[in-house]
């Protein structure tokens, strides 16, 4: 429950008490009604909260103590209806003002208000107790209210009292409604000094600057929402574009593996005939997959060419060495293949001089005579297998072999036996044994493969 | 609190009030304990600060009850004397008396300078039947009161102040307040320093404090009047026993009367038999010979001596006699004491006597 009275009642109230010269009561007329509040909450769809409201719009001072009760604190209906008359049904309440005593319902009081409650007919009548409280030397006066809800169970209860417009303003909103300043000063000041802070419509000009700044802003903002929406919209039509790509890519991939798997079923049937036609499938192929094969990033700005690594190589070949060519590069094999060689510490001499852990990309064996290197592929095949590769003549190994590297690697080794084609011939095993590490990204590409 | 004497609280207070105050404050002794008159304390006034003083009209009363004391406010109206007070009972919020119960309110009159007196004898006697039926939250204490109620030496001299239930613990404790039936009438003269103070009326309150409802923390008290204490040797001289444990009041009091009468009698039969043995002492050394009573307490222990030369009529027959003077001093009933040799020799004058204090050695193991 809570109660409200109005500025002027109150004030009304608290003249006429404080202009006597003793005690003062009377009565409080308003009304009651009742509030609902419905809060919607994240936890709950609504909930709703009834508060009874006591207003209080006027009051009904008594002329003298002792009115309509007797000593012992009998209250007189025909005295309460002299007082009263017709506002009787209005009475909410009434009021008792006594100077310098404790904020506490007294003996007589109690009494006389478990009487009016019965005789008003009004079961949550209120009571409200003013007080002065005065120092010693009256420097300072106090003027304390309570107001009194009574019941049975306690005689004491209290509730809040509001007055509109009289606390603390900067938590609350003020009221605009209150009456306005009519002072002529007033009014002639704010008109000579208001232009400095209003502008023709009233309003004040700090007010309407910082509505235009946040209305630049607010477009700043949407404009840079447009820019983003444009600029995910592109970037989200060229990743349409990229997965179209890859789609085809991955259908031509499909498409040739197909083909060369027909060619090889053909080729099978009539190896001969088929040599020219392989080899210039096989280069066809190559041709083939040579534009479409994605570049792998170097690793180095500035690659060495396999010339210059071949003059390097040169500085570490033996005399009797004779030079290979690049398509006699045994082919790289995966570690732990059926003809993979068993690897040879790193820093085994060989008896060139150098050691192992260069990154070769090439099986090695066991060289008993450094100027007799081997040639072998690493499979257990001969060079001789490998000058028939670089011939575009295949065995069943090689295909076996072919078949099991990946698709993607298969165009580059390719690509490398057919730049190898250019170059002057080297020898494998030298080569095998002299590559630095440091190669292109093709040889990157075989990392896995090195052992 | 602004503790004031009678006289400013009578000099601040409205003309017209006065003569109720003046009586509340001068003759106000309710209660059991009437050792402890009423006090008046923050005297204020109803009326504007521009209105000239005197102006009071509502005070603080302090009422000892049951060993407590209860500070009720009082409130008139210094513009309408005639008019009678509201009252605001302090702590006790709940305490409503009936109206029809005070007569002196229903038909105040304030042309009696008692009426307000009388009101608030009866406001208390309306409070003790309060507190009594506070004692319906124990069980154990309601038996307590019932059954001392029913003994009519100890019920109708009782004051019960029930205190509030603690809210923590959820105990209840209560204080009962009793009059002891004591005869102290025939009590020895007790002889005041300050002749001019009223050792007022000679009683012997038993406080019994229930900390729990249950009985298991019992502190009783024995309060005695000023004359009574002196009389009995001081307040280490009497030790009442303590509550016995699973024990009730209607045993307990009675035991602590007998103790406190068998007590006085002690003192009392004390006090003749010395009486008797100076008196023989005196017919046997004739009027020269003397004793002298010693100033103060009826103590048997303080050794009483005869100094040599009233000794010579015994040993040297030529030897002056220095006559005996009384102690001066106070009776109970208000006349001078009269000494002992004037008591048993009426023909010497009083007036005649000095002031003059002898010892006699008397052998302790006689009275003791």
């Amino acid at each position: 429950m809570a109660a409200s009275i109005s500025g002027y009642t109150f004030s009304s109230v608290c003249y006429h008490s404080a202009n006597s010269n003793s005690d003062h009561e009377g009565f409080l007329l308003g009304d009651v009604r009742q509030e609902e509040t419905v809060s919607i909450s994240d936890t709950q769809i609504s909930s709703s909260e009834l508060l009874q409201v006591v207003e209080i719009h006027n009051h009904d001072p008594c002329a003298q103590l002792f009115s309509f009760y007797d000593y012992a604190g009998k209250v007189s209906e025909e005295s309460l209806n002299s007082i009263l008359k017709d506002r009787r049904k209005n009475v909410i309440g009434w009021y008792r003002f006594r100077r310098n005593t404790q904020q506490q319902m007294s003996f007589r009081e109690q009494i006389i208000h478990k009487q009016l409650t019965q005789l008003l007919g009004v079961p949550d009548l209120v009571f409200l107790l003013f007080s002065f409280i005065s120092t010693a030397n009256s420097s300072t006066h106090a003027l304390e209210y309570v107001l009194f809800k009574p019941n049975r169970s306690r005689y004491n209860q209290r509730i809040t009292l509001t007055i509109p417009n009289l606390g603390n303003t900067n938590q609350q909103e003020y009221k605009t409604s209150s009456v306005p300043n009519t002072s002529l000063n007033y009014t002639k000041v704010i008109k000579e000094h208001g232009a400095e802070f209003f502008d023709k419509d009233g309003v004040m000009k700090d007010i309407r600057t910082i509505f235009q700044v946040y209305s630049a802003l607010q477009d700043k903002v949407q404009a840079v929402c447009g820019e983003v929406e444009q600029s995910e919209r592109i970037k989200e039509k060229i990743q349409e574009d990229v997965n179209k790509l890859k789609q085809q890519i991955a259908l031509r991939k499909r498409v040739t593996a197909e083909e060369e798997r027909r060619r090889r079923e053909n080729s099978q049937s009539t190896p001969e005939e088929n040599t020219e036609p392989c080899e210039a499938s096989l280069l066809s192929r190559i041709n083939f997959d040579a534009p479409s094969a994605p570049e792998r990033p170097s690793t180095s700005p500035n690659p060495p060419s396999y010339t210059d690594l071949l003059s390097q190589d040169d500085n570490l070949l033996s005399s009797s060495s004779p030079p290979t060519s690049a398509a006699l590069l045994p082919r790289p094999q995966a570690v732990g293949s059926p003809g993979h060689p068993t690897p040879v510490p790193l820093g085994t001499d060989l008896g060139l001089g150098l050691r192992l852990g260069m990154g070769v990309n090439a099986s090695l064996n066991p060289v008993s005579t450094p100027s007799t290197p081997y040639l072998g592929n690493g499979d257990g095949s001969s060079s001789d297998s490998l000058d028939r590769q670089a011939a575009g003549q295949e065995d069943d190994e090689d295909e076996e072999d072919d078949e099991d590297d990946e698709d993607e690697d298969s165009s580059e080794y390719e690509n490398l036996v057919s730049e190898g084609a250019h170059l002057s011939m080297v020898s494998a095993g030298v080569l095998a044994q002299g590559r630095p590490a440091a190669l292109s990204p093709d040889g990157d590409a075989r990392g896995s493969q090195m052992t | 609190m602004n503790n004031m004497s009678p006289e400013v609280a009578l000099h601040r207070i409205s003309p017209e009030l006065r003569p109720l105050l003046c009586s509340v404050v001068r003759n106000g002794r309710v209660g059991l304990d009437s050792t402890n008159c009423l006090r008046v304390t923050d005297l204020k006034t109803g009326c504007t600060s521009l209105t000239p003083g005197p102006c009071c009209d509502r005070f603080k009363l302090h009422i000892p009850y049951a060993g407590e004391t209860l500070k009720w406010d009082i409130i008139f109206n210094a513009q309408y004397p005639e008019l009678p007070p509201d009252f605001i009972f302090g702590e006790d919020a709940e305490f409503l008396p009936e109206p029809s119960e005070l007569p002196h309110l229903v038909h105040w009159d304030a042309g009696n300078p008692e009426c307000l007196l009388q009101l608030v004898k009866e406001l208390i006697q309306q409070y003790h039947h309060y507190q009594c039926q506070r004692l319906h939250e124990s069980s154990r204490l309601l038996f307590e009161y019932d059954s001392l109620l029913e003994d009519p030496s100890y019920g109708r001299n009782l004051e019960i102040y029930a205190g509030r239930k603690n809210t923590w613990t959820g105990e209840f404790s209560a204080r009962f307040l009793l009059k002891l039936p004591v005869d102290f009438s025939n009590i020895p003269v007790y002889l005041l320093k300050d002749t001019a103070l009223d050792p007022g009326e000679d009683v012997a309150l038993l406080s019994v404090s229930f900390e729990d409802a249950e009985a298991t923390q019992v502190f009783p008290k024995l309060y005695l009047s000023p004359s009574i204490e002196h009389a009995l040797g001081g307040s280490s001289a009497l030790h009442i026993p303590a509550f016995p444990s699973g024990g009730c009041l209607i045993d307990y009091v009675p035991q602590v009367c007998q103790l406190l009468t068998n007590k006085v009698q002690y003192v009392i039969q004390g006090y003749h038999k010395r009486r008797e043995y100076i008196a023989a002492f005196l017919s046997h050394f004739g009027t020269g010979s003397s004793t002298v009573l010693s100033q103060g307490s009826a103590n048997s222990h303080l050794p009483v001596c005869v100094p040599l030369h009233q000794q010579r009529p015994t040993l040297f027959s030529s030897a002056d006699i220095v006559p005996l003077q009384p102690p001066l001093g106070r009776q109970r009933d208000g006349q001078k004491s009269k000494g002992i040799l004037q008591e048993l020799h009426p023909s010497v004058s009083g007036g005649s006597l000095h002031q003059w204090k002898t010892l006699i050695f008397l052998l302790a193991s006689s009275w003791m």
